[in-house]
C-alpha cells in the first residue's frame, strides 16, 4: 500500500490502516521520544499523544514534507512540551556559551553506553543534541521546533558535546 | 592561454574556520559512528490499545439510511396517489367551464337542419309512420324547437357574440338532436 492510499484510508477512520501507519513509524518515533525525554513512561505518553494528534489532524497534512517528517515534528514538540513540565528541565539560556571544539579521541565509543550518557544530559541540551546529531535537523529547524533562538541551539549543542565527552572519559 | 590566466587571475585562501570545521568533523568520527548504532526501542502494546480507545471509530456504511429514505418517499408517493385518485363522497360537485367554438356549433346546427329537412321530406310523402300520434307529438316538439332555433340564430346575427344566446341555442340544438334520434328510430 502506498503512503497516499494509507493516508486516505486513515482519513476514513479505517482502524487497520491506522494500525499500519502506527506500526510503520512507532519504533523510530518511540525511540526519539525516549531519547528526548529520557523516560520510557513519558515516551509512551508522548507517542500516544503524537499519534492521536496525527490521526486527528491528518487532513491537514500536505505533501510538502514526508509523512515521517511531519509526524516527527509533531512528536518533537510534544516531547519538548512534556519535558518542560518536569522540574528537572534545565533552562537553555543558563548554559555557558563556549564554542571550542571537542576532541573525541580515536577510540570507538560503545553505542549502548553512549545512549546512557546522552540520557544523563540536562533535558534541554539532550533535546538539541538528539535532534541535530541523531535526527539531522539544522539549528534553524531546532530553534523553530523548540521555540528558542539559533544561538541557544548552538550553545546547547556545544555544551552537550563537552558534557558527553567528560562523561564518556569517566 | 590557460597558463597565462592561471598566473594573472588572483587566488584566495579559505578562512581558518573551514579547517576547524573539517577537523571537528574528523574528531567527531567516533561519536558519529556510535550514534549510528544507538539502540532502538519498541513502544509498549498498551500504547496502541489506549490510542484506539480515544480514536473515533470508522463511520458505518450509510446505505441503509438511503434505502429507508427511498422507501419512505415511495410510500408517501403511493399514499398521495391513492388519496388523490380515490372516489370521495365529498367530491360530488365538479365545476368546469367550456368555451364553445362558434364555427363548430354552426357546423353541428347545419347537420341537424339537414336531418330535419330530410325528415320533413320523408313525412311529406304521406309515410304511415308519420301519422302515428307518438311520432306526430315528437315531430311537433321538433318543429317548435326548430322555429326557436331559427329565431335565436337571427338574434345572434352573423358574428354570434352573445354568450347567453349561444348557450340557449346549444341547448335547443341538443334537444333537437335528441328528438331527431327518437324519430329516426321510429322510421
Amino acid at each position: 500500500m502506498t503512503e497516499n492510499e494509507l493516508i486516505q484510508r486513515c482519513l476514513q477512520h479505517d482502524r487497520s490502516a491506522q494500525r499500519l501507519l502506527y506500526d510503520r513509524y512507532k519504533t523510530a518515533m518511540y525511540t526519539l521520544a525516549y531519547r528526548m525525554t529520557g523516560d520510557f513512561d513519558q515516551a509512551n505518553s508522548v507517542l500516544q499523544d503524537t499519534f492521536l494528534a496525527v490521526f486527528q489532524n491528518l487532513s491537514q497534512y500536505r505533501s510538502e514534507a514526508t509523512l515521517g517528517a511531519w509526524i516527527k515534528a509533531i512528536l518533537v514538540r510534544k516531547a519538548h512540551r512534556s519535558s518542560q513540565q518536569t522540574p528537572a528541565y534545565l533552562l537553555m539560556e543558563t548554559l555557558p556559551t563556549d564554542t571550542s571544539s571537542v576532541d573525541w579521541g580515536n577510540d570507538a565509543i560503545d553505542a549502548a553506553h553512549l545512549e546512557k550518557v546522552i540520557l544523563s544530559l540536562p533535558e534541554g541540551a539532550r533535546a538539541v543534541f538528539v535532534l541535530i546529531e541523531v535526527e539531522g535537523y539544522t539549528h534553524r529547524e531546532v530553534a523553530e521546533l523548540l521555540g528558542v533562538s539559533e544561538g541557544t541551539s548552538k550553545s546547547q549543542l556545544n555544551y552537550a558535546k563537552k558534557r558527553l565527552r567528560e562523561l564518556l572519559k569517566n | 592561454m590557460s597558463d597565462l590566466l592561471k598566473h594573472k587571475l588572483p587566488t584566495y585562501t579559505p578562512p581558518e574556520s573551514v579547517w576547524e570545521a573539517v577537523e571537528q568533523g574528523l574528531n567527531e568520527a567516533p561519536l558519529k559512528e556510535a550514534l549510528q548504532h544507538l539502540p532502538m526501542h519498541e513502544p509498549h502494546p498498551q500504547v496502541w490499545l489506549e490510542l484506539t480507545e480515544t480514536l473515533p471509530t470508522a463511520r458505518p456504511l450509510r446505505w441503509w439510511r438511503y434505502a429507508a429514505a427511498a422507501t419512505i418517499t415511495g410510500l408517501l408517493c403511493f399514499v398521495g396517489y391513492v388519496f388523490l385518485h380515490s372516489p370521495s363522497e365529498d367530491a360530488k360537485l365538479t365545476y368546469s367551464q367550456e368555451k364553445a367554438f362558434p364555427s363548430a356549433l354552426l357546423a353541428q346546427n347545419e347537420a341537424i337542419d339537414q336531418q330535419y329537412e330530410q325528415l320533413q321530406a320523408f313525412c311529406e310523402t304521406k309515410t304511415p309512420v308519420c301519422e302515428k300520434p307518438e311520432f306526430k307529438d315528437l315531430k311537433h316538439q321538433l318543429d317548435e324547437l326548430t322555429i326557436a332555433s331559427r329565431q335565436l340564430k337571427e338574434a345572434l346575427g352573423k358574428y354570434n357574440t352573445d354568450a347567453s344566446l349561444s348557450s340557449q341555442l346549444s341547448d335547443i340544438e341538443h334537444e333537437r338532436a335528441e328528438l331527431l334520434k327518437k324519430l329516426s328510430e321510429r322510421i
